[in-house]
């Protein structure tokens, strides 16, 4: 019998799943939404990089504040622990005889106690076991390190103890160098390397290697370049690449020095470079109307230079008036947006461990935090003080300001997918961003986060922003990206 | 050529439109790189080769990738020859798929010459095996016959793209930037097989790829404490190197669980005159000028520096007051702690006990402060900020004295600031935020150029030096007096620091 026929509901929901499954990720769609992310994006990771070159040796120099030397050290032994998969340690059936006999005795001394392992393989071994615990009142076969074969091996697990206070983790070093390393490692990590799952960081940056002044000037120089051309949308899928390497070799380098912007921006790139983010509101649209109109000239002046036969060349056909869509479009505004949703609830949910979020002065915290808010100006001081004249009003509107970030992050995953509720939550995420950037000083952050925002916009709404913001240069993209175009059958079909 | 194009050129009529002559020049380019290497060149040159290279290749992947319609642009090649192609992608998707699964089975039976770890490479495993397997069958079974197909010029494409990444690593000596080629290579190898498989295929190996990314996405939101376990087990074993690589470490628990208050550091920089008599200047992170605007080139650097100051905040919970030790009868007994007999021994209020002696006659007395906790006023940093603290000495010794710039650096003594909020009633009530006791300075340390902690068993290392006002409205600031300031006590009235007897 077919599943459908033995449970027809069932098949029909794997059925409507995967196809729901297909429509939002595999559905062609507009890329403009995704140019316009770009463009803004581009721009403020321009400043962003741009903003470096006053401070490159101080951040990312041989002597910068976290200095190379340091930085490789963390790159090759940063250790990482991890719990055992099973999460306790299974003692191993006793070998021959005499184990036998010693697991026997030691339950039957010590019930319900584990016995300790490897087990004892003759007279010799158990006396020194119980010599250890006797005198250090701790068995030392903690982490089952063997039974020391050689002088040196029980020398060894002595001289441990009485540094560290507490037995060694097998194996034994092989020479004096290998346990040199090992208490160096201790002194440095305050962990033992034979207990680390792992060693060592898994990132890259030019910043590792290129350390000469001038070098840095030049690698730096290009990476600005690069990023501007990604903001112009010009080459876009090399130099989306490009802008995301130049992006993460900073982040790698300097992890001390990054804050929000720079999470917001990896994401963002990471993104823009899956997608096709110069497919509209780009100079390669530019060059492919340019392109389209040329083509035989150019390629009849290429031919003619290289002396080759003369053939007919007809110029090329004009890309269309809109974007066309695409499916990679679609895919790479789904990662957005899902990723965005993420990270409100996850931004939201964290809240609520805090006290001061139920109680409604988290946001004191925050508007009177003397770096952040903008308290050197008296103004401002004054306007909190004439608001706190009225505690009524004061309190309200500092617990509003609370419950209402907790509303938008908590509810932005729900809400924003809705077509009744998704101006609302865009709304509230202009509300709550444009305060971040004046109180908090965030301004690039801010400004980040009403990108990545952007994700939920339609199409439309994208040509409508890019028509307001077309003064500013009509050469930059061809005006059919922004000529008001009434939705398409596959607008329609991104259903946000 | 660019991605709007809607007619594909003709590489018999434009030799740049065909991917091939790209990919053939970024051999040639990476080849030389590769030679040079061998020869042991300089960096620069290898890299004048390289990056022309790889811009040539990505130009390739990027025509090949961009063209539209079924047509190859290897229209016309000899049968025998798109034979050979396709069994040179059916050897290399065979071969991915063999020594990825060998690589899983003994990295999961423990084999320690396996760099990788088992979670990881399983991950590996999914996303790659399964299309590789697939593509190699097709290939296979594709070997005679036909022209070549705009999927199988695509999937040689990116395997040449891949393979070119592979040739580079040899030109390549900076580890790090090995890895990042290394990993585009692997990018490459799992794209090419998806452009052979048919599209349900490479669309549930796509929506895979996808669950594991998010997966790792909230792995990582839930690898903060408290989290769970499996979170952690997630982490370490499988998504760690993922989740690093792509810088996707982030939890985002901003302003979690509440805003906290912003740090500072505060540098004493001890510089040696040619006399050899000790000079000190101070240098703070961030800086503000008269008009309390902070002293930096842009608004962003200032936001930086503050992440900076921010990465030392991190410390360990400790017990300031007593030590459980053996009382040598096989029991246990609590004991006054070190760090508090020292730091109680140099204070003012200290009155030893009977045959105890007191600090030694002239030495610096610091009282406690009397309105924070006493464990909050005892904060030692985990390693990994004593690296940063070492790391930053050493940044900032480097700096020269303002006015006498051949002065030697000697040491600097740090202090972490902590700037606490004005509570909404103090500020209410016209207190200004600026008060110097709003600020709560731990000494951090003395540290010399080399970053090397010199005064290990001060009384007052970790410790809160207070700044306090007395009844005259004066601030004391303890910390100016710990680092030999001088000018250590605030006028009430012109509010400028001034010098002051030391009232010891």
């Amino acid at each position: 019998m077919k599943k459908s026929e033995a449970n027809p509901t069932a098949a029909k929901l794997d059925e409507r799943m995967l196809r729901a499954w297909n429509g939002f990720w595999y559905t062609p769609a507009d890329p403009t939404v995704l140019g316009l992310i770009r463009l803004c994006c581009g721009l403020i990771t321009l400043y962003t990089v741009m903003a470096y070159s006053f401070n490159l040796e101080d951040f990312f120099g041989e002597h910068a504040w976290w200095s190379l030397e340091d930085a490789r050290k963390q790159l090759n032994e940063k250790p990482y622990t991890v719990h055992a998969l099973r999460g306790y340690d299974l003692a191993p059936a006793p070998v021959g005889p005499y184990q036998t006999e010693h697991v026997r005795e030691f339950e039957a001394r010590f019930p319900g106690q584990p016995v300790p392992w490897p087990y004892p393989s003759n007279v010799q071994d158990l006396r020194f076991a119980q010599d250890f615990e006797e005198q250090y009142g701790v068995d030392f076969r903690v982490f089952h390190l063997p039974f020391p074969e050689t002088e040196e091996q029980r020398a060894y697990v002595y001289r441990y103890m009485n540094k560290r206070k507490q037995p060694p983790p097998p194996p034994y070093p092989r020479d004096a160098d290998e346990e040199k390393r090992i208490d160096d490692y201790i002194r440095h990590y305050e962990i033992d390397p034979r207990l680390v799952y792992h060693q060592g960081k898994t990132i890259w940056s030019l910043w590792f290697h290129i350390t000469d002044p001038l070098w840095m000037r030049v690698v730096h120089t290009l990476i600005v370049m690069s990023t501007f051309l990604f903001t112009i949308g010009c080459g876009t899928r090399i130099t989306a690449v490009l802008t995301w390497i130049g992006n993460l070799s900073y982040i790698h380098r300097a992890e001390m020095v990054l804050f929000g912007v720079d999470t917001m921006m990896t994401i963002l790139l990471l993104y823009l470079m899956i997608g096709p983010s110069g497919a509209a509101v780009s100079v390669d649209r530019h060059i492919a109307r340019w392109w389209s109109e040329n083509r035989a000239r150019i390629i009849g002046r290429w031919r003619s230079f290289w002396r080759l036969p003369a053939i007919d060349i007809a110029n090329g056909v004009a890309p269309p008036e809109l974007p066309e869509p695409s499916i990679s479009a679609n895919f790479a505004m789904r990662l957005l947006q899902v990723h965005v949703c993420i990270i409100y609830l996850a931004a939201g949910l964290s809240k609520l461990l805090g006290p001061a979020w139920w109680n409604g002065t988290a946001v004191w915290n925050v508007i009177a935090n003397y770096e952040f808010a903008p308290m050197q100006w008296t103004m401002y001081n004054e306007f909190l003080r004439l608001l706190g004249r009225n505690q009524l009003v004061f309190s309200t509107l500092l617990t509003g300001a609370c419950y209402f970030t907790l509303f938008f992050e908590i509810g932005y995953p729900f809400l924003i997918w809705r077509p009744a509720t998704r101006w609302l939550i865009l709304g509230m995420a202009i509300v709550l961003h444009a305060l971040i950037g004046l109180f908090m000083g965030l301004k690039t952050f801010s400004l980040m986060m009403l990108v990545m925002n952007m994700a939920f916009l339609k199409p439309e709404e994208a040509r409508w922003l890019i028509r307001k913001g077309a003064g500013f240069g009509n050469w930059l993209w061809p005006p059919a990206d922004k000529a008001p175009e009434t939705t398409t059958a596959i607008t329609a079909a991104r259903g946000t | 050529m660019t991605s709007g194009t809607h007619q594909t050129d003709n590489a018999r009529e434009w030799a740049l439109a065909s991917p091939w002559l790209w990919i053939a020049l970024s051999f040639v380019l990476i080849a030389l790189a590769v030679i040079l290497r061998l020869l042991d060149r300089v960096w620069q040159v290898e890299w004048a080769l390289l990056f022309p290279g790889f811009l040539a290749g990505a130009t390739g992947v990027w025509i090949g990738l961009s063209r539209r319609g079924p047509d190859s642009s290897l229209e016309g090649l000899l049968p025998a020859r798109r034979a050979l192609l396709l069994l040179g992608l059916a050897m290399l998707f065979g071969g991915v798929f063999l020594a990825l699964t060998a690589c899983t089975i003994l990295s999961i039976a423990g084999n320690s010459r396996i760099p990788w770890k088992p979670g990881s490479l399983v991950v590996v495993w999914i996303i790659a095996a399964p299309a590789s397997a697939a593509a190699f069958r097709i290939a296979w079974r594709n070997l005679s016959g036909g022209q070549v197909r705009r999927a199988e010029e695509t999937a040689a494409l990116l395997a040449s793209a891949g393979l070119l990444c592979v040739l580079a690593c040899w030109a390549i000596e900076w580890d790090t930037i090995q890895l990042l080629i290394g990993s585009l290579a692997f990018v490459a190898f799992v794209a090419s097989p998806l452009m052979l498989v048919t599209q349900p295929v490479r669309r549930a190996i796509v929506s895979i790829i996808v669950l594991i990314h998010f997966g790792g996405i909230i792995t990582a939101v839930l690898a903060t404490p408290p989290m769970p376990w499996i979170s952690g087990q997630l982490w370490t074993r499988i998504y760690r190197p993922y989740l690093e690589f792509m810088y996707l470490v982030n939890a985002y628990h901003y302003y979690s669980p509440e805003p906290g208050p912003a740090s500072y550091l505060w540098f004493r920089l001890i510089y040696l005159d040619e006399n050899g008599d000790k000079h000190g200047e101070w240098y703070k992170v961030p800086e503000f000028d008269e008009r309390e605007r902070p002293k930096t080139s842009t608004s962003l650097e200032y936001n930086r520096l503050l992440a900076l100051t921010e990465n030392i905040s991190h410390a360990n919970p400790v017990s300031t007051s007593f030590d459980v030790v053996p009382d040598g009868k096989g029991k246990t007994k609590m004991v006054l702690s070190s760090a508090f007999e020292q730091r109680l021994k140099y204070s003012p209020s200290f009155e030893p006990a009977i045959g105890k002696q007191g600090p030694p006659a002239g030495s610096l007395l610091i009282p406690f402060h009397p309105l924070v906790a006493q464990p909050q006023q005892y904060m030692v940093p985990g390693q990994p900020v004593k690296e940063l603290i070492s790391s930053y000495a050493k940044h900032a010794t480097r700096r020269r004295h303002s006015e006498h710039p051949e002065w030697q650096i000697h040491s600097a003594k740090i202090y972490k600031v902590k700037h606490i909020i004005t509570q909404e009633g103090p500020f209410m009530k016209g207190y200004d935020p600026r008060e110097p006791y709003f600020y709560l300075p731990y000494y951090f340390g003395q540290y010399d150029p080399d970053g090397k902690l010199l005064d290990p068993n001060s009384p007052f290392l970790y410790w809160l030096v207070p700044i306090l006002e007395d009844g005259h409205k004066r601030n004391y600031d303890y910390a100016r007096r710990h680092a030999d300031d001088p000018r250590w006590v605030r006028d009430p009235v012109t509010k400028e620091w001034i010098e002051w007897p030391d009232p010891n």
